[in-house]
Parts: C-alpha cells; structure tokens; sequence
C-alpha cells in the first residue's frame, strides 16, 4: 500500500478507534457517586463523618466512619464511645475491606441458585407458611443480639404466634467459665469491670486480652496501666502478645495452673495474716481449703522453681491494690471454672475488689434458648425453620457439630448473612443482608454502654436488611401484632434521639455492685484436669490471636495478609513448637506438619521458636477447630499428634532474622533508671537540614506497643494499599508500609519478645533522596520524605539504600477485586505498577489540616489536630503524631524523654521518627 | 616487504570479512535466538510486571545489575587495554587491539540495555537524562546513577570515536578492495582517507589524543559504576576500596573475555601467524596480576570489616562466607583466586586450551563476584528483621542469557562488517620485523 496523506490519516483514526474501543472494554462503576443529586450538604471532596459500632466481633467498639462521597472510605474509633475511646483494632480496620469483598454475597440463593428478592422472600414465607401450619417452631439463631434487633426477633416471633424466646444467642467464643467462676466465688453473674490502669502489678492466668475479649479496650487499659509504671507478669504456656507485653513471663506445667493459683493464694493468705480484707470465717474456711497447697506441693506440680510462688505473692502484697485476670483460653483446661474461682478468691485475698475489679449488673436481657435446648428440640423433631443471623456454626468444625447436626435435622434453614459462610452454603435459602455499615442495630458490649449501629452509606449490593424482610414477611401474613409499622431503620429512629444516634450511643456511669466473696468459695475442687485425644499427644494450646479473632469464614484478605506479629506467617495457620519439642518431633520451621486431635487432622507450617513450653503444640483458633471435639468450649483440654509431613511452607523470613543479633534496633531500659545513655551529635559534612515551620514526625513509645497491628491495618486502608496475596507474601513482597517487626531474643532470663512498628523514618539526611537519579524522593520543608510517584521510574535505588528497608516496589498490578475500587481513598493516589513507595506520613491528612486552618485564619496548629492514620488507630497511644518544632506538642515532650532514640542513629540519617526504649525489670 | 607478503596480509587479516564458514552462520544464528528468547522474557516483564524477577525486599538488585556490572566490566578492558598496548608500542596490538576495541563497544551497549530492563517503568527511562524540558526538571546530580549515565555514555562515545577512528586506514583500504554491498559503505566511511604522508602525519597526531583520553575515562568510568554501591549506606558496600577493585576486577575479567574471543577468532579464521602464543603469554600474565590484586582486595575488604568493627559489617562478611550465599563465595575465591595462579607456570599460559578453562572459569567467577556482594549486602544488611534471600527465576535468566546472545551476535556482525584485525597496523608490524630483529622482539615472535 502506497503511504499517502489520505492513507495515513485513514489508518490514524482507525487505529485511534480501535484503541478506544479497546480502552472501552474495562468496567467502570456507572456513577462515580452513588446519588445523581447528592444532598445539599454534601460537597464533594469533603468527608462526611459517621458515629456507628464495629460488629466484626462482640467487643462492639464504637466507630467513626469517614464517607466521601457517598463511599464509606475508613473507620477509626469514635473518641466518645467508652469501649474504644478513638482506636480499633486490626479486625475494625478491616472491616472496610470485608464491606467491599468480593465474598460479599449481593443475590438471594435459593437452594444454591441466584434469584430475585420477590422469588426469595416468597420462598421465606412459603417456609414460615408451612411451618406454621405445622405446627412447628421457628427459632432464630443468631449472633449476639441484645438490643434493638434482638427485642425485634422476640416481637416478630411473638407475632408469628410463637414465643418470643425462641432465639438462640451464638457465641463459640464465649468464656462462659469466666462467669462460672464469679457465680460460684461471688454468687453473682453481673459483668466484672477490671481497672488496670489502678492496678500496680498486674498478673495474667493465661488471659491474653490484647488479643482476645474486648482487645481495643484492654489495650488502651494497659498501656495507661504501663504509663502509670504498672508492672504486669503472665503466666501461660506461651509467649502471647500479652504475655510479650508483660514485664515477666512464666509457664508452669499445663494442667497445674489450678494448683498454681491456689498455692498462690495459700501464700497470700499465710503473709497477711490478720490482715485479709475478708470476714475470719470465710479466711479460715479459705485456710483449711488451701493447706495441701504448700510451695513445695505446688514447685513439684507445676514445675516452677521453689520459692517463685512466694516471691510472687510477696509481689502482689506490696504491690496493692493489684489485679489478677484469668483465666484465658490457653491456661483454662476442664477444671476452668474452678480456676476461674481461685483467681477470685484470690482478688479477694488481696482486697482487690472493689477497688480494680468490680461488678456491674447487666441491663435486663429479654429471655432467649440455649443452645442445648435448641438441640434438644431439633432432634426431637419440633423446630420447622431456623433462621441464622450472621451465625456461621460449621465454621468452627467438630467444636459445633451438635450444632449442625441440628441444623441438618431442621427441615428449612434460611440464612441472614453477608457472606456464602460454611453454614450459608449448607441453607435451603440465603437471604444476603446489610453490612453493618449499611444497616440499623445498636449494642450493649457491657453495662453503661449502648452503641448505636446506623447506616453511613447506600449499599453497595442488591442486600436487603434482615430485620425488614422480617417485617415485611410478617406484613405479608398479617400477623404484624406489637410489631413496629415502619422499617426497622425508623423503630430505632424513634427508639433513640438525634443527639443519641450522632453521638454514637447512650453512654452513661453505672455505679458497680457491693459483692463479698462467699463463705462456700473453693468448697468442690475439681479432680485435676484431664485432657482427651491421642494418648501420645501432645498438649494443645489454642492461642488467640489478633487477627483472625474466631476464626469466622471467610476470612478477610487484609487481616490473612498482615503478618502474624509474632510467628511472621500471613495467609496460613501455623504450628508453634519449643526447639526442643521440635527436636523430639524431627521437625524443622516451616515444615507442614499433620496435627491430629480428637476432632480430626489439619495440616500447617510449623513455627519453631523459644517463645512456647517445651512439650507443647500451639495452633491459632481460627486452624485449631478442625482439631478440636465438641465436648467444651474452645480451646480446652486436647491432645494431638505433630508428624511431619514432607512439605514445606516456609517464610521468606529467615529464622536468624528473628533475633536483633546485638544491634538494639527496639531497644530497652531498666525500670529503675529508664534512661539511655546520652548520644552527642555525630559530625556532618553539610550544613543540618532546615525545617522552617513544621517538622512532622511520629513518637513510638515501645513501652506501650503490644504488636497488636492496628496502625498496619489502619495504614492498608487508608493508604489504598494493595492486597498481594499468599505467593508473593511469601516471595517477599509486601506492601505495607507500616509493619510491626517482632524480635525474639534469648535472655537469661528466658526469651524476650520486643516490638518495632517501622515504616519510613522521615530522615532529614534520607539516603534514599541522594541516591535516586530523578528526584522522585526528596525532602519537604515540614520534613517529610516524599515520593512523587509520576517521576518514579523504578530504579529501586532508594529501596537498596534504605539501611530500615522499609521502602516498597510495585511488583505487579495486583488487582482490586469486587467493588473495593469503591473502598478507595479518593484522598491518596493508587500507584502504578513499576513505582516505589512508602510511608507518606499521610501528607493528605496534613495538607487537609493546614487547609483547615488556614481556612479558620490560623497560623498555629494545634497540637493532635492533624493526626496520621496508625496514630488515630493505636489502642495503647504508642504512636502519636506530631510537630517536633513545637515545644509544647506530645511528641516533643516524648522527644525530650530520657527513653527517647532514634533507630541506627550511629548512620546520622537523622530520623523524624522517634522511639522511647521500652521499660523493663532489667534491661 | 614483498607485494606478496603484502597481499598474504591483507588475505589473512581481512579472513574474516570475506569467508563465510558454517561455523560462523551457526554461531549467528544461535546468538539470535538467544535474543530472541532473551526479548520474550524481557517482554514477559514489560507486559506483567517486574513480579517476574525473583526480586523481593530486600534484595531489590539482583541478576540484571549483575549482568550489568559484568559486561561493564568486560567493557572496561577491551579499549584500555588497546590504548596501553599503543603507548608501550607493543606489538601484541596489531593482533588484538580491534577486536578488544570492538568488544568494549558492544559490551557497553549490551551492559547499557540492563538498567533499562531492570527498571520499573522501562518506558520512562530518558527521565534520567540531563535534558532541556519545559518543566526544567532535571536528573538529581547527587545520585550515582546520574553519574553512571554520563560516564558510561562519555566512555561509549569515546570509545567508539577511538574505534572508528583506529579503523580509518582500514577502511579507506577496504573501500578500494571490497566488491558489492559494502563497498560504498567504506567509501562514506573512511571520510576520504586516501593514505597520503599527510594524512598520515595527522593521524598519527590524532590518535594519541583519543588514546590517552580513553585510559582515564576507562578508568572513572568503572570507578562511577563502583559508585553506585560504594556510595551506598548499606555494609559491604559503603567502602573506599571500591573504585579500585572495580577497575581491577574490570581489568581481570576483560582480559578473560579477550583471551576466549581471541582464541576464538584465532581458531575461526586461521589466524594463528597473527595472534601467537607469546601474546597469549603475555595476556595470561595479565591475568595473574590481576588475579593477585583481586585476592588482595577480597581479604582487604574482610580486614577491613573486621577492623572497622562496624556489626552490621563483619556480619555482612561473615555471612557471605559461610550463609546461604557461602557456595558463590567459595566459587568465586577459586575462580578469581585460585584457578588463575595456574598462569606461573609458563606451561599453562602457553597452553591454549589450558587458558580457556581459566578465561572460562574467571568469567563465571567475576559474575558469580558481582552476584555476590550485590546480594549479600542486600539480603543482609542493619535491620535483621529485613534480612531475606533470593533466587533468580527462569525469565531473568534467560534475561541475562539474552544479554549474552546480543554481545556474541553484534560482535559476529562486527566481524563480518569490519576487519577485525588492524591491517594497516599488521602491515607496519610486520614491515619492523622484516627489518633485522632487536633482541627482545625476538623472544615473542617464535613459538
């Protein structure tokens, strides 16, 4: 072909053509907001900032939801509500993401097939019809639901001609020993109020509540305990979060903790004397109770050298008023409830209550049905329909299989869930509902505090809420008696006031109970505890861990990407073991091993470490229910086999980067002086950089840090932070930006866990801004390192230079599935693959905050006005954000603290970043 | 001399352009293949990302930088060498200072392809280059790798001009005895070189210049190479030993490439009346006073560390010679530091196939060398969380198999385009030697 002019133009536009076509082919969301007339009072580019509750567990922190435009975009904790008082915890973090999870289910299933909501609420009341007509019970089953919405479950049964009772509240993580215990030391069942930030020496049986139980609150509490110069020992089989944030860990022989606590509380009462805060029967009946637990029984038991029983209750007199918590799933064996009493009785001993724990009377709770019941009744035939509200039992395996025995003898199960979950899968009918940052609900965590879950966005899915295809179904049989006549959404309307639903919640004081211990306390022990499964098993310990919480399916991808702190592996369980066990077992880290229990087998990596008891197997929940029996509740009294299996799965961690070989990286110093020694200035060759108005930096308080995640999490949301999956987790190429390093070093005094959350340390000297050819790093006046992604070529220079390693490489284009493109920080640019990037210190936020200011007309900022993403998160307030020019900010009062360093200072990068040493009994 | 000897000079010398064995068309076609390949997974890279590279943090440098390094290395020797065998009027230039000269050409251009791979964002490459823009944006001068691109295409150009121009006479030559396609090629080529005294006299006055401004430049422009980590931070590259050790191992591993394409060429065109083993000898010394120099920067740098005292340091080097990299460490000691001291014996440096092996062994040992201090320090540097390894996937490999391919196919078409060996050079050569002998002349003209 002859190339003229009119050729050429003619091939232009044809090739021009087919490259649009092309670029066509890529689906888009229709609307880039979801209202083609947005309300007056939104303007777009502004964020819109809702109070609800996080529901990703029963911790039920209350939340901040930041909108824009229409998207729920993060969720922070919302400051007033007393549970979270402004953080959240990973699983909170993440609760963004699971909004827009591709596994989010948006279309009825009606016997596994996608129908349309007329065909599916047809079939609801098709069931219910039947049902009914039967003669048969319609029982709810759901996830804890005390307010509003549970009150609603009772109307709606009552109308149905049913009784109202008929709801079975499930919680397999319920530590119903806990209340056991109090109920038998105290004769009350009220919800115990623990004061940690009180207490001078706090001692742990096992309770890992930084990870388990109300994790948000617990942290904050300790860190304020840790603050105050609280000192803290845990006793358990493992190195836990809490047990790494404890000034001490000790393990005595599993099974001997019962022992344990009551030779402990022989001591205390032997050193006291007269001076137990307790009547002279009750102390003498405790007395005869206790005489066979004498040190030396207790040192041969449980193994502890002689003398630390009374070391410690010597500790614990001195150290008043003090606090004992426990026990948690990982000391609690079939004796747990007894145990659950001791540490009571032994809080009473030492005047405890009343002063670091009290008890607080639970709001009347409309009566629901135990889950024996429910069992009862379904294999006897008489329950016609169940209805699961986000209640997934088959995800817990043999653990619940009673459970879903029942369910599988119930003829119709319709499920409420968001997600297809195990038990979802196995439902006649699927009835996708709201999330709950979609949905109406409100929740009593504990007494004083009612939080109040409203919608902060249209829904995203073709969802319906649960409570209203309730209604709608009662309406459509017309039984709508005592029921409310709108939506579900208007009934809390009315239910609570404006002023209530902005703040988030009814928050008021509640004055605890007077109790006494009881004269029958410690009356029946038990036989000491037995453990069931292979006879030459090895003892196992479900640890629970912040991140996967219960272990609920499916899980999220962000909380299976973040690195477990401790073990290193994300997208996998794994199997901890002692190098001497490890020995014994002829296993290797990062070998699978095949674990089988009482309930059936799982295979995981192995995590060979120090931080464990020898002889002991460890398993997170989430991987230890296939292992475990229905016969207690999670986690209690198993044996199972370890036998390699020939695979292997290991990190892209080596194991000899485990340990800080000597370099103080998270660096400690001892109580009694927590100073470090003073560093003079190191020579430069160029003049010192010049800030002249702000310098922004972090404080990062490793005495407060537990390793929990939450900045990490936090730092993945708000920073449009790709997701990259098991394979290239494992190849090494994560991209957060913010990680918590742990380092388990050995001691004398045995292993010693620390943390380093480390991102980019904002140097004033960067090596990375020298070196990068383009300039595509360099170093703002306010003394930030940024990055302009569009001049970054990916030389991967400043990545190599970076002695934190703490720079990341956009590898690929990973992809963002279902709608979490709406999910997306429209304030933070989403990289290119081909670029690298970091830690930005969320300079959206800073400039926001300036804006703000200069806007308001002012020159100054105020201190804690501008705060990043992992500093609003933090639980413990280890992190905090800040300008280290102005003298009278928190993080130049840290700065200037004697604990105050800067990481690899001999390198005179001059960090922004500042850490304080962590306090320890020796350092 | 006789028109006959002339003429026997000119057949030999100029062999390579005008037969065509099968050899050579297998060679070609092989060494295109390898591109080939090499470009497919180059293209693998482009279209998915860098995630095909084993690559990983920490280890953000890996192969392709190693391939880099190495070819700039061979690069180095090739022109330096022609240059100082030009000034001690050695007569071991008339054989070997073309092919060396045309191998430092095609090795930069090769070594020049890599960072580009390497790179994220390929297409955005001219971001490093200092020009004029509207936004006035410029490359940071602060980095060493700014630095790397001056250097390298100052020492390219120079390079190239101080080729070119060596092979004026040669082309002006060839413009008369060559038939066909290529014949007016040399006629532009040559710039009208007709070989009169005058031109001569210029000549002679010209290529001095050119020769001595390449010596230096060969020389920084490995020292800037070495830069790029020496400038660094991070341990066991933050070391003033660097630019030397740089030259030296660029030196070393270039005399090993010359040795394996001369012997090559040798063999190929029947040249062995021209490349005689006293140049292979005096070659193979080379190669043992480098070898001796690198051993003595390896235990320098591990003196050093250890002196220094510096933890991250001596744990650096502790690893790299007994972690999960000791394999490379140990076979680069025997390459670089063993396998050469063979070359005491004149035996061995007279022995052609004996010197092969050696070549052969110093060229996988030099890039095992750059693999190794590259990745170690990478992998194993302050912070021991960030510690980690790394393992090449096939397409990185074949990455770099393609980068051989390239060097091998653009010096087969070297050879087939222009005369390998000097002919005018040859020529005066071996008028001085049909002049009555000087006694050390002697020595190297008998085998």
């Amino acid at each position: 072909m002859r190339l003229t002019r009119r050729t050429f133009l003619g091939s232009a536009v044809g090739v021009l053509g087919i490259g649009l076509l092309e670029g066509c082919k890529e689906k888009l969301p229709r609307y880039l907001v979801p209202y083609s007339a947005p309300p007056d009072d939104v303007v777009p580019g502004l964020a819109r900032k809702y109070r609800t509750v996080c529901r990703e567990c029963p911790a039920a922190c209350g939340a901040t939801v930041r909108v824009r435009e229409g998207r729920a975009v993060k969720m922070e904790g919302s400051p007033d509500h007393p549970v979270s008082l402004g953080a959240l915890c990973p699983g909170g973090q993440a609760a963004i993401e699971r909004l827009y999870a591709p596994t989010r289910l948006g279309t009825p299933l009606l016997g596994g097939k996608e129908v349309a909501w007329d065909r599916a609420e047809a079939a609801l009341l098709e069931g219910l019809t039947g049902t009914l007509a039967a003669g048969k019970r319609v029982v709810v089953l759901s996830r804890p639901e005390h307010g509003q919405l549970g009150a609603l479950f009772g109307a709606w049964l009552a109308a149905l001609g049913q009784p109202s009772s008929q709801v079975v509240s499930f919680d397999p993580m319920a530590r119903g020993w806990l209340r056991e215990g109090q109920r038998r030391a105290f004769g009350t069942t009220a919800t115990p109020s623990y004061d940690f930030a009180a207490a001078r020496l706090l001692l742990s049986i096992g309770d890992d509540f930084v990870e388990e139980g109300s994790p948000v609150e617990a942290a904050r509490a300790l860190g304020e305990h840790r603050a105050a110069g609280g000192r803290s020992i845990y006793l358990g089989p493992r190195l836990s979060l809490t047990a790494a944030s404890a000034d001490e860990w000790l393990s005595v022989e599993p099974g001997t903790e019962l022992t344990f606590v009551l030779g402990l509380a022989r001591q205390v009462l032997e050193r006291l004397g007269s001076r137990v805060a307790l009547p002279p029967a009750v102390a003498d009946g405790l007395r005869s109770r206790l005489a066979p637990y004498d040190d030396a029984a207790v040192a041969a038991r449980s193994r502890l050298s002689k003398g630390t029983v009374a070391e410690l209750a010597a500790a614990l007199i001195a150290a008043s008023p003090s606090l004992v918590v426990g026990p948690g799933r990982v000391a609690a064996g079939s004796d747990a409830a007894a145990l659950a009493e001791a540490v009571y009785v032994l809080n009473a001993l030492l005047g405890n209550v009343g002063k670091t724990l009290r008890f607080l009377a639970d709001p009347p709770r409309p009566p629901g049905m135990e889950q024996a019941e429910f069992i009862r009744r379904a294999a006897a035939g008489e329950i016609g329909m169940v209805l699961l509200h986000h209640a997934d039992p088959l995800a817990f395996g043999p653990v619940q299989a009673g459970l879903a025995a029942a369910l599988g003898r119930v003829p119709i199960v319709a499920a409420f869930t968001n997600e297809l979950d195990l038990t979802a899968r196995q439902a006649q009918l699927v009835l996708p509902d709201h999330h709950f940052l979609e949905s109406w609900s409100d929740v009593t965590p504990r007494p004083g505090v009612q939080g109040i879950q409203q919608p902060v966005m249209t829904p995203v899915l073709g969802t319906r809420p649960a409570a209203d295809v309730l209604l709608a179904a009662a309406r459509a049989l017309g039984k709508t008696a005592g029921l409310p006549e709108g939506s579900f959404g208007e009934a809390m309307r009315q239910a609570f006031t404006e002023k209530e639903i902005e703040a988030g919640g009814r928050f008021e004081v509640v004055t605890p109970l007077a109790v006494a211990l009881l004269p029958s306390a410690l009356g029946s022990l038990p036989a000491p505890a037995q453990r069931r499964g292979p006879g030459m098993g090895l003892p196992l310990v479900v640890a629970p861990t912040i991140r996967h919480l219960d272990g609920r399916t499916p899980r999220s991808a962000l909380l299976q990407e973040m690195p477990d702190p401790l073990s290193g592996f994300s997208w996998t369980g794994w199997v901890e073991f002692h190098p001497t066990t490890a020995l014994a077992l002829k296993v290797k880290a990062g070998d699978v091993v095949a674990l089988e229990g009482p309930g059936g087998r799982v295979d995981l990596p192995a995590h060979v470490t120090p931080a464990i008891r020898p002889g002991l197997v460890a398993v997170p929940v989430g991987d230890a229910t296939s292992l475990l029996d229905g016969a207690g509740p999670i986690g209690l009294g198993v044996r199972v086999t370890a036998v390699p299996t020939g695979l292997q799965r290991p990190l892209h961690l080596p194991e000899e980067g485990r340990h800080q070989h000597g370099r103080e990286l998270a660096r400690s110093v001892s109580r009694a002086a927590p100073r470090l020694p003073p560093q003079d200035p190191l020579p430069s060759m160029y003049p010192a950089v010049e800030h002249p108005d702000h310098r922004w930096g972090l404080a990062i308080d490793l005495d407060r840090c537990t390793g929990c995640g939450a900045c990490t999490a936090a730092c993945y949301v708000e920073n449009n932070l790709p997701i990259v999956g098991a394979e290239d987790m494992q190849r090494g190429r994560s991209m957060s930006w913010l990680r918590i390093q742990a380092f388990v070093d050995e001691t004398p005094a045995g292993p010693e866990a620390s943390f380093l959350p480390l991102g980019c340390q904002h140097c004033s000297n960067a090596p990375c801004e020298a070196v990068c050819p383009t300039f595509a790093t360099y170093h703002t006046q306010e003394g930030l390192n940024a990055q302009i992604y569009a001049r970054c070529i990916g030389t991967r220079y400043c990545e190599n230079n970076c002695p934190y390693g703490v720079r990341r490489f956009n590898f690929s284009e990973w992809p963002r599935e279902g709608n979490a493109r709406l999910g997306l920080n429209p304030d933070v640019t989403v990289r290119d693959r081909g670029v690298t990037e970091k830690c930005s210190l969320c300079i959206h936020r800073i400039s926001a905050g300036e804006e703000e200011a200069r806007l308001d007309g002012r020159k100054q900022l105020r201190d804690g006005e501008i705060v990043s993403a992992c500093a609003a998160t933090c639980p413990t307030r280890a992190i905090v954000f800040g300008d280290l020019k102005d003298p009278g900010s928190e993080i130049s009062r840290r700065a200037a603290d004697g604990r105050a360093y800067k990481l690899l200072g001999e390198l005179n990068t001059e960090p922004g970043v500042v850490y304080l040493a962590r306090r320890r009994e020796k350092a | 001399m006789s028109d006959s000897k002339i003429t026997q000079i000119e057949r030999d010398t100029l062999a390579t352009m005008s037969s065509t064995s099968r050899l050579y068309w297998a060679g070609l076609a092989g060494s295109v293949i390898l591109v080939a390949i090499g470009g497919w997974a180059w293209s693998l890279a482009l279209r998915q990302g860098l995630g095909v590279l084993g690559l990983n943090e920490p280890v953000m440098w890996g192969a392709l930088i190693t391939t880099f390094v190495f070819f700039i290395g061979v690069s180095h020797s090739g022109t330096l060498v022609s240059a100082i065998l030009y000034f001690t009027r050695s007569p071991l230039r008339a054989a070997i200072g073309r092919s060396a000269e045309a191998m430092t050409v095609i090795t930069i251009l090769t070594a020049g392809l890599y960072p580009i791979i390497h790179i994220g964002r390929s297409w955005l490459f001219f971001f490093v280059l200092a020009y004029p823009n509207q936004r006035q944006l410029w490359p940071n001068f602060r980095s060493p790798l700014t630095w790397d691109v001056f250097a390298i295409s100052s020492y390219v150009t120079v390079s190239g001009l101080f080729l070119y121009m060596g092979m004026l006479p040669d082309l002006a030559l060839l413009s008369r005895r060559i038939t066909g396609w290529r014949r007016p090629l040399y006629r532009v080529l040559s710039l009208g070189f007709s070989g009169t005294d005058a031109e001569w006299t210029l000549f002679e006055k010209a290529y001095p210049i050119f020769a001595a401004v390449v010596v230096p430049l060969a020389v920084s422009v490995h020292s800037v190479v070495s830069w790029d980590f020496a400038m660094s931070v991070m341990p066991g590259w933050h070391s003033a030993i660097f630019a030397p050790y740089f030259v030296a191992g660029a030196i070393f591993s270039g005399i090993a490439m010359a040795i394996l394409l001369l012997s090559g060429l040798r063999r190929g065109y029947r040249l062995e009346g021209h490349i005689k083993p006293a140049h292979f000898d005096l070659m193979a010394k080379l190669l043992l006073a480098m070898s001796l120099v690198m051993t003595f920067v390896y235990l320098t740098e591990f003196f050093m560390a250890f002196f220094r005292g510096n933890a991250a340091e001596i744990e650096v080097f502790r690893w790299r010679a007994t972690g999960s990299y000791a394999w490379v460490f140990w076979l680069v000691m025997f390459c670089n530091g063993v396998a050469p001291l063979a070359c005491f014996w004149r035996r061995v440096r007279r022995s052609l196939p004996a010197l092969i092996v050696i070549s052969v062994l110093v060229s996988v040992g030099m890039w095992f060398e750059r693999f190794l201090f590259i990745v170690t320090t990478l992998a194993h540097s302050y912070n021991p969380a960030n510690w980690g390894h790394y393992i090449p996937t096939w397409p990185e490999l074949l990455i770099c198999l393609g980068g051989f391919g390239w060097f091998l196919m653009l010096f087969l078409i070297f050879v087939k385009v222009f005369p390998s060996m000097s002919v005018a050079e040859t020529m005066q050569h071996e008028h001085a030697l049909s002049l009555p002998a000087t006694g050390d002349e002697a020595e190297v003209t008998h085998a």
